[in-house]
């Protein structure tokens, strides 16, 4: 028998397995290229926008806010804080049917005006018919307050109101410091003082939170990337809360019992220079600073002529030069004609026999303009640029301005005159307290400084009591002797016995000064001030009182400026527990 | 074919040959029994099945910790807030004006002088003196007016009218007082 070999006449009704291989082979290359052809085309051309699309469907995207910093006074008392805030928003398509209801809810809970929320809940189409899905009812109340609200409202079954994060920014002094803390304005942005110049290490960083959601809620262990956020970093301030809160009621008592326009009062600290307090008022409240009031220091921003406080900057450039000694003697004439005009005194008066504390502290400008006529203008005029005139003090509060002092080398005799005395320059109320205050401490400059520690401003300064500077303007025996001679102050012999304090040494200088009224450019009104330190021979603390144009008949700085002087320092002395030094004050004599 | 291609395949051995297909054959030995195979299969099957569900319920233990994580993270949301409220609260209480309202309610004014004493001796330092209801402070923080509630008075100026008759009632157009503020 014969077995026929394969691949003869039945391979032929079967055909040829190469052939079908062949075919088979095609097809499954031809697949593959569309295949290929696809991958390409996803993955090749713009892959993103599918990525985006998959995760654009079901995943959130959460910015984490961070945390504002603190401001906290140099005791660690909260002066600007954040506080978990809600903005509670509407939808009105879901509200408007039980708009009432939910209306009442909200002006109960959050005292918000009833008609006005309920004009904002059933107003579910604009005028042309489109429908509103989305509006504010209240922006930054108080977590605890929102969201019993919110559990209020979805007990009763009622829809439509939403609670979103919106933190707030609470001041719990209200207006204390307020014209040093600045505010923050409807948008959340800082405006002004120090919330503004410390934003960049006060606002920190914000974070992000991504993650997979599903009906609304997080889906556990999907996907889920984190951000943490940076908070931002305490501004801690050499203010005292409570010297602050009763700086501003004196000058605030002051300033309205005498129907004046404006006060400041500033403490400092004599050997660190910094600020215990810097007073203004008018002020306003930080919380709600719409309300109106005077936002921004005034005590920094506003120039003014300083009156006789500067005599005891002159003085000190006198004695330094050995022109004058405190018991030189001066014969004081009722009026001194200088170039075109004449100089007075406050009190008229024939011709005195005073000793140079004596001219001090009768505050005699003619005295002073006829013991000036021994330094040159451009002696006087380094002394008084080294006190600090003319400069801005940099403390770091933006809006400071700088004062004007006009160069020695533009003085004429007039204007010597006149700068001696405290008028033809012009100052803020920190330049000439740091200057006594270079007196009270021993002749050393130091500049002030409102931030403990060191702190970068947000246009990169770096300020702080850390990296205050010290000069020495005179020496410690001058300022010594100048004190001697504001010791006479205080006493039957100066101008303003009402400021001595029981037990105590204490340094003062009254000043009045004339300001210009730029209506009529001419000398309309006064400001009145008093500048001093205490103990005389161990100072702790400087105060400086301005009040500006009080309405009184006759306003002088001892009866208006020296009792809010007094009561601030007498409050300062007992705080901090500062007792008398016990000795017997120099009593330089008068009169001669 | 050719005659010598026919006599070379005759006497070539052939594989299918009759005689060399039974010396091939031989007995075949007896079956040998396998292995069950089925409880290799069930084995594999409850290796999978075992896995499957214990990947199963570990991944559920752990959603439901995630669960409990998020409740857990909105309680201490829910916690920070109060202890937020309550701090403010605090700060309320603690404030100098809310202290110094208080302290002028019961009668009390600011010391004349500083005065201290010496627990340990006795000794009185300063001058005391007695402090006098003069020497109290204004506490209330008094905001300066907003122009809403302060507003110019309103001045209508009416020329005067030669009296021709005896008033019996106001004539037309007098001025009307300016509102009260």
């Amino acid at each position: 028998m014969t077995v026929r070999p394969r691949g003869n006449a039945a391979g032929l009704r079967r055909g040829s397995a190469d052939g079908r291989l062949r075919i088979a082979f095609l097809l499954i290359a031809i697949l593959l290229s569309v295949f290929a052809a696809r991958l390409f085309q996803l993955q090749g051309i713009d892959p993103q926008a599918y990525a985006a699309r998959a995760q654009a469907d079901g995943l959130v995207h959460v910015t984490l806010p961070a945390a504002r910093g603190n401001i906290v006074d140099r005791n660690g008392e909260v002066l600007a804080q954040s506080v978990a805030g809600t903005m509670i928003v509407a939808d009105p398509t879901l509200t408007a049917p039980h708009a009432q209801q939910i209306a009442q809810m909200l002006a109960q809970k959050l005292n918000l005006d009833y008609f006005s929320i309920l004009q904002k809940l059933s107003t579910d189409k604009t005028p042309n018919g489109t429908s509103i899905r989305f509006t504010y009812i209240a922006r930054r109340v108080p977590a605890t307050d929102a969201n019993a609200l919110l559990k209020q409202v979805s007990d009763a079954k009622l829809t439509g109101l939403y609670g979103q994060a919106d933190p707030l920014r609470d001041y719990p002094g209200g207006d204390l410091a307020a014209n040093l803390l600045g505010f923050m304005n409807g948008e959340g942005q800082p405006s002004g003082g120090l919330e503004a110049a410390f934003s960049k290490m006060l606002a920190g960083r914000d974070g992000s939170d991504t993650y997979a959601a599903g009906d609304g809620a997080r889906i556990p262990l999907g996907e889920n990337t984190q951000v943490n956020p940076v908070n931002g970093q305490t501004l801690k301030l050499t203010i005292d809360r409570d010297v602050q809160w009763y700086a501003q009621r004196t000058v605030q008592q002051a300033v309205q019992t005498n129907g004046a326009a404006s006060g400041v009062a500033i403490v400092m600290d004599t050997q660190s220079g910094q600020l215990l307090a810097l007073a203004d008022y008018p002020s306003f409240d930080a919380n709600h600073p719409g309300d109106g009031g005077a936002l921004g220091s005034a005590a920094l921003s506003n120039v003014y002529e300083p009156g006789s406080v500067e005599k005891t900057l002159t003085n000190s450039a006198m004695i330094e030069k050995g022109v004058i000694t405190p018991q030189t003697q001066i014969t004081v004439p009722p009026y001194l004609p200088v170039a075109d005009r004449v100089i007075h005194d406050f009190e008229t008066h024939g011709t005195i026999h005073l000793t140079a504390a004596g001219v001090l502290a009768q505050s005699s400008n003619i005295g002073t303009v006829l013991e000036s006529q021994h330094i040159d203008a451009a002696t006087l005029g380094s002394y008084l640029k080294s006190f600090g005139l003319g400069q801005a003090t940099g403390i770091g509060i933006p809006g400071e301005s700088a004062g004007i002092l006009p160069s020695p080398s533009s003085w004429n005799e007039l204007t010597k005159s006149n700068i001696s005395f405290g008028q033809g320059l012009g100052v803020n109320a920190l330049q000439i307290a740091t200057a006594v205050n270079t007196i009270a401490n021993h002749g050393l400059y130091v500049s002030p400084s409102i931030v403990v520690g060191k702190a970068t401003t947000t246009g990169g300064k770096t300020v702080g009591s850390d990296v205050s500077s010290t000069h020495q303007v005179v020496s410690a025996n001058t300022a010594q002797q100048v004190t001697s001679m504001m010791e006479l102050v205080p006493t039957k012999d100066g101008t303003a016995p009402n400021t001595a304090i029981g037990g105590y040494r204490v340094a003062g200088k009254t000043g009045t000064a004339e300001e210009v009224n730029p209506a009529c450019k001419c000398y309309d009104f006064v400001d009145v001030s008093y500048g001093g330190f205490a103990p005389a021979d161990a100072p702790r603390f400087t105060v400086y009182v301005v009040i500006k144009d009080p309405k009184t008949s006759n306003p002088s700085g001892a009866m208006i400026a020296g009792p809010v002087w007094r009561e601030i320092m007498t409050y300062l002395l007992q705080k901090y527990a500062v007792p008398p030094t016990g000795t017997p004050a120099p009593g330089l004599a008068a009169t001669w | 074919m050719s005659q010598a291609a026919a006599q070379l395949r005759a006497r070539l051995p052939r594989f299918n040959d009759a005689a060399s297909l039974r010396e091939r054959l031989a007995l075949v030995p007896p079956r040998m029994s396998e292995a069950p195979r089925t409880p290799f299969v069930v084995l594999v099957c409850t290796v999978l099945a075992a896995g499957v569900v214990g990947l199963l319920m570990f991944n559920t233990h752990m959603q439901q910790g995630a669960f409990v994580a998020r409740n857990l993270q909105k309680q201490a949301n829910a916690l920070q807030a109060e202890q937020q409220q309550l701090t403010m609260e605090l700060q309320r209480l603690r404030d100098p004006q809310r202290i110094a309202s208080q302290a002028h309610d019961l009668g009390m004014v600011a010391a004349e002088n500083p005065v201290f004493l010496n627990a340990a001796t006795g000794q009185i330092i300063g001058t005391p003196k007695p402090a006098t209801p003069k020497d109290a402070l204004q506490v209330a923080y008094d905001a300066p007016k907003p122009a809403a509630l302060n507003p110019a008075p309103q001045v209508i100026t009416v020329p005067a009218q030669p009296q021709t008759q005896p008033q019996t009632q106001p004539p037309a157009g007098a001025a009307s007082p300016p509102p009260a503020h």
